[in-house]
């Protein structure tokens, strides 16, 4: 009997507020988490719990004197299209070198005069001997291989100890290969598979 | 679907080194084939010859938190946008210098604030609009710029040296300008000329005797 009387009862309304409610707690959980992706890095850096972003590390000029240097490297061997900047590492005493191989710029590969000589070898001792003799005092070389648009087609870096450690022969080309850092995702990035890669990092 | 996107990734793998065939020779081929086999195999990304799609995975995942976390070779290599961020910033200040341009120079000058070539070049630029207070600040903001960079060590008086040239080089570049440029008058002409000389004079000065009272410990 009570069920009945129950029953014949008009459903209670509910308020506009438990509505919103549903609508809002997605829409903040949501902002949180984009919040917590684009502010929580640069916040961690600012309280020193992650370390300083690249913009940060590698904000001021380049050594004009030292660039120079390492791009007469290149030129020296003959290799066009190639720019290297080397900049100073902020809260550091070192440097890193940037080495700008640019299609776009003429550049044509490590060997364009065909000498068949090992050219990475010979440009990792002269950039070793510049280092050392000229005191460069290089943390790391970073190379960016760029296609005929100027876009990167793919970038590794090296410790320069690893460098210094290959170009006295101390390791094998293929030792040192193995301890670079490519970049995996900048390279997969420009293979245009953005959705793929967002479904890896799910 | 998952092993349809395991075949993706390995199809992927296996089509990574053509794109190395843009802008290279056969010895970069060999090279960069070697240094990916090397690479991957050590990343376990590839084992007994076999690929590992699953490594990739691993390994990106690992690569983006190294990413967000700034780990030191992340760092390293998103420094390459800093260094795209330089370029463009000197392309946008070398136009506006060309066009004594200053609304464009703060554009450069605001992509990479801490850079004193910048402000050489706004501080040329304002010369020759006749502001030579905000030429002065800028030559100020360079100088401390300089200094800070160097607060972890370097070479004083060879950086120092290094900001006189391009003071120089950059006023002389200016003053040519502003010569042919009808908006300028011959007022702004003879500031940048004399800025030039004072420049050239102070750079010839350190190259000579390397010591300046610019420099703390000198």
């Amino acid at each position: 009997m009570s069920n009945q009387i129950q029953s014949n009862q008009p459903p209670k309304k509910r308020g506009w507020c438990f509505c919103a409610g549903c609508l809002l707690t997605p829409v903040i959980s949501i902002l949180c988490l984009a919040s917590a992706y684009f502010f929580g890095p640069p916040l961690a850096s600012w309280l020193g719990i992650f370390g300083d972003e690249a913009k940060e590390v590698y904000q001021y000029a380049p050594n004009q004197a030292a660039s120079q240097s390492l791009t007469e490297t290149f030129n020296e061997l003959g290799i066009t299209g190639v720019r290297v900047y080397v900049l100073p590492i902020k809260g550091q005493p070192t440097r890193g070198a940037f080495i700008i191989l640019d299609a776009s710029a003429g550049y044509q590969g490590l060997d364009p005069l065909d000498t068949k000589d090992d050219m990475l070898l010979l440009i990792l001792q002269d950039i070793t001997r510049r280092n050392r003799h000229e005191n460069l005092r290089l943390a790391h070389v970073t190379v960016d291989y760029r296609d005929e648009f100027g876009e990167t087609a793919t970038a590794f870096t090296a410790d320069q100890e690893l460098v210094e450690e290959y170009a006295d022969g101390l390791i094998t080309q293929k030792g040192f290969f193995a301890q670079i850092e490519i970049d995996l995702i900048g390279t997969l990035q420009y293979l245009g598979i953005d959705g793929m890669l967002e479904e890896i990092q799910q | 679907m998952k092993t349809a996107t395991k075949k993706m990734i390995l199809l992927l793998i296996l089509a990574l080194p053509v794109l190395f065939l843009s802008g290279c020779d056969d010895v970069d081929w060999d090279l960069l084939e070697i240094a990916f086999e090397s690479w991957a195999e050590e990343n376990g990304l590839l084992e007994n010859g076999n690929w590992k799609p699953d490594g990739v995975v691993v390994k990106a995942v690992e690569d983006k938190v190294a990413e967000i976390t700034n780990e030191n070779t992340a760092v390293q290599l998103d420094g390459l946008n800093a260094v795209r961020d330089m370029e463009k910033a000197t392309q946008l200040a070398d136009e506006a210098l060309l066009d004594l341009d200053t609304a464009k120079m703060a554009s450069a000058v605001s992509l990479r604030p801490h850079d004193w070539t910048l402000q050489e070049k706004d501080a040329a630029v304002w010369a020759a609009h006749g502001n030579n207070a905000a030429a002065q600040a800028a030559f100020d903001r360079s100088d401390d710029l300089l200094l800070e960079s160097l607060t972890n060590g370097g070479d004083c008086v060879e950086l120092r040296y290094q900001q006189l040239k391009k003071r120089r080089d950059t006023l002389l570049d200016a003053a040519k300008i502003c010569q042919k440029d009808p908006n300028c008058s011959d007022t702004e002409v003879e500031w940048l000329w004399a800025y030039y000389t004072t420049a050239s004079g102070m750079a010839s000065d350190l190259f000579i005797s390397r010591t300046t009272v610019f420099c703390p410990d000198n």
